[in-house]
């Protein structure tokens, strides 16, 4: 048990070191960021179609921004961050009952780690698609066909590697070639 | 403290291998010298103990070497540092085929002694062979060993006059011996050589601090015997053991109650005994199985070493036995100790013995390019690479010979200690009521009582079924997989004295417990 522990507190700093700053956006996204705000013009100019906004009933994404950002934006990356969290201290805790139990078979498992992986991406990739597309959510037809792919690409960057960090340094010490390049890690860390 | 142990006969060598493994454990005291004696020096019995001690002086000495390899004073695997003379078995007869006639000087002696030694020994037992042991006549061992020299000279009798100067100079010393009380060398040697142990230590005028202790085995075993070709041929009956016994038990309760020799006896019997399958009247096919009463003599033994054992000034005789049922468990196995329970270290060592022997053993075996698959693991970077490189030559020395050495001799030990407690197991019980269930062993090994000379036959190697059995080789309800091992390897606290394979030992020997 207390090498769990040690492994979910290895992995939630691991999510920590670039997690901080899909933290950060939700919070921002949740206490409305205003109109005059630097991630509202970002995402006017290059994620939402001012032609599309018009056909909405608004001058400019400035208008919607607010009900934007308090709903979908927050939505999306809360569910990406419980996602995240929950996948890399989900495999962290996982790695330890790992049936490893010869030298040389924790290459074997690199395949678990793989399929875990790629259903993770999926899952961001999946989200974001889902959010930027739903119905639910007026503001989301001002967005964009490239706007949605650059939305799906950043979730993916935000959430993708702090979870491969968090399973670096989470992952058991004994699964860790399961792991890419987590056996490069010092052998008493 | 300073602590001997003697070994009498074929039955005291046999309870030194258990005493051994027990030492492996961590049962034992910090250090012990270990000597046999025995008339019958190619006896199976004896060979095979001589090899385990020198086996267990070999792998300690490396593993325990500040300089290269060192598991740690905290350690307690090989926690006993034994050590025992150049030769570790002291013949009482000295000489090619000595028999009683040569050894008393028959020839030489007046007619009337002559017709009182004639009354004692039949003819040919005066004219027996004694290259090969007393074949349980006491009396001719009696006669032997007090023909025999005990001076200061003589490699072994140093030791035990060394033992009582000791004494002398205020550090606490104990010697303890172990025999059965049937059969030849163990009977006579036994009470002779505590006498004469006592005698020095009157000689030397040491009151205090010298403690003897001894542990007797009553009949705990038989055997058929041939009918054939066993005319005019001395050798040990088992109808005769307890008539000896009988008699043997008197002749004591008479020296105990006028005399105190010892300070300590453990008294040990197995009913109904073990019946060993095949006979030898001697010699180096007398290679009888370790039997699980012996492991009580051991437990003894190392009891009245412990620091814990309080000795008083009376003479105490202890008993041991199982419980009253026919299935010996692992609750029938005294601690030691309050401090050192036997069950947990035995246990510990058995899987140490297994994953050792099936695991890491053979992936730490060979040449680097060979081992270098391992290099990025977690268990090996951490306990073996860190450990075994050249900061000179700049590469990992696991591969090199001297590296190889302790990892082989390692394995064999292992071996050892998975063919001791198997054999014990079947051994013990084999033709009779009891059943005996300390671990299960039919995954890994095959047992043939007719086969004398390798009666156990461990796997070389196991299967992916066989190996996850590994949690129930322990009849315990510890639930122990290789995994856990596993995961125990790569997160044990390394000490800060270990050095070399060492930390690789000692890390894997305590990750076999929860």
């Amino acid at each position: 048990m207390k090498n769990i522990i040690q492994s979910i507190i290895y992995g939630l700093v691991g999510l920590s070191i670039f997690g901080w700053f899909s933290v950060f956006i939700t919070v921002l996204s949740i206490s409305d960021p205003g109109p005059d705000s630097y991630i509202v013009g970002f995402f006017s100019d290059n994620i939402m179609s001012s032609e599309r906004i018009e056909n909405l009933g608004f001058d400019n994404f400035a208008e919607i921004s607010s009900s934007f950002f308090t709903t979908l934006f927050f939505h999306m990356n809360l569910t990406l961050i419980i996602i995240t969290a929950s996948t890399t201290i989900g495999w962290c805790i996982v790695s330890h009952f790992l049936n490893i139990d010869a030298p040389g078979k924790a290459k074997i498992y690199a395949i678990h780690w793989l399929i875990v992986s790629a259903i993770f991406i999926g899952l961001v990739f999946g989200i974001t698609w889902y959010f930027t597309s739903s119905t639910t959510y007026p503001a989301a037809e001002g967005i964009t066909t490239s706007g949605q792919w650059l939305l799906i690409f950043m979730s993916l960057l935000i959430y993708v590697v702090p979870y491969y960090l968090g399973v670096l340094l989470g992952t058991a010490r004994f699964a860790r070639s399961s792991v890419l390049l987590a056996n490069k890690l010092p052998g008493g860390f | 403290m300073k602590n001997f142990i003697i070994g009498i006969g074929g039955t005291g060598a046999k309870c030194l291998e258990h005493l051994l493994h027990c030492c492996s454990a961590g049962l034992g005291p910090d250090n012990l010298w270990a000597g046999m004696v025995d008339q019958d020096e190619a006896n199976g019995n004896v060979s095979r103990t001589k090899i385990l001690l020198s086996k267990y002086m070999n792998l300690r000495s490396n593993l325990r070497d500040e300089a290269k390899h060192d598991l740690s004073k905290e350690s307690n695997l090989f926690k006993t540092n034994i050590s025992a003379n150049n030769d570790s078995v002291w013949l009482p007869l000295k000489g090619a085929d000595p028999t009683l006639e040569q050894v008393i000087n028959y020839n030489v002696l007046k007619p009337e002694v002559k017709d009182l030694i004639d009354c004692l020994y039949d003819p040919e037992e005066k004219m027996q062979n004694l290259s090969e042991g007393f074949r349980a006549r006491p009396n001719i061992g009696a006669a032997a060993m007090l023909a025999t020299t005990s001076n200061e000279d003589d490699p072994f009798w140093s030791q035990i006059y060394k033992a009582i100067d000791a004494a002398r100079g205020g550090e606490q010393v104990r010697v303890f011996i172990i025999s059965s009380i049937f059969g030849g060398t163990g009977a006579s040697g036994f009470p002779n050589i505590a006498r004469r142990i006592k005698q020095i230590q009157q000689e030397k005028n040491v009151t205090s601090n010298f403690h003897l202790g001894g542990a007797l085995m009553l009949p705990y075993f038989n055997y058929e015997v041939p009918e054939e070709n066993m005319d005019g041929e001395l050798f040990a009956k088992p109808e005769e053991f307890l008539d000896q016994t009988k008699g043997a038990l008197e002749y004591y309760s008479k020296l105990f109650e006028y005399n105190k020799i010892f300070d300590q006896v453990y008294v040990t019997g197995w009913d109904p005994l073990s019946k060993l399958a095949n006979f030898k009247m001697g010699g180096n096919l007398q290679n009888n199985p370790p039997l699980f009463p012996e492991l009580y003599a051991a437990l003894g033994a190392l009891r009245f070493f412990s620091s814990e054992n309080t000795i008083s000034e009376n003479q105490e005789i202890f008993h041991i036995g199982k419980n009253d049922g026919n299935d010996i468990l692992w609750s029938d196995i005294p601690n030691v100790s309050n401090s050192l329970n036997s069950k947990e270290s035995i246990s510990k060592l058995i899987r140490f013995a297994f994953s050792y022997n099936w695991m890491y053993g053979p992936a730490l075996t060979g040449s680097w390019s060979r081992i270098k698959k391992y290099q990025n693991e977690n268990w090996f970077k951490r306990l073996i690479f860190k450990n075994t490189y050249n900061n000179d030559t700049k590469t990992c020395e696991v591969g090199h010979e001297h590296n190889q050495e302790i990892i082989l001799l390692m394995q064999e030990y292992c071996q050892d200690v998975l063919t001791w407690i198997t054999d014990m197991q079947y051994s013990t019980v084999a033709n009779t009521d009891q059943k005996m269930d300390l671990i299960v062993s039919d995954f890994f090994s095959e047992f043939k009582a007719k086969n004398v000379s390798k009666r156990v036959n461990i796997k070389e190697k196991l299967n992916a079924s066989e190996k996850n059995q590994f949690n129930t080789l322990i009849n315990d309800s510890k639930n122990l997989k290789l995994l856990n091992i596993m995961s125990n390897i790569s997160y044990k606290k390394i000490y800060r004295d270990q050095k070399g394979l060492g930390v690789f030992m000692d890390i894997l020997f305590r990750s076999c417990e929860q």
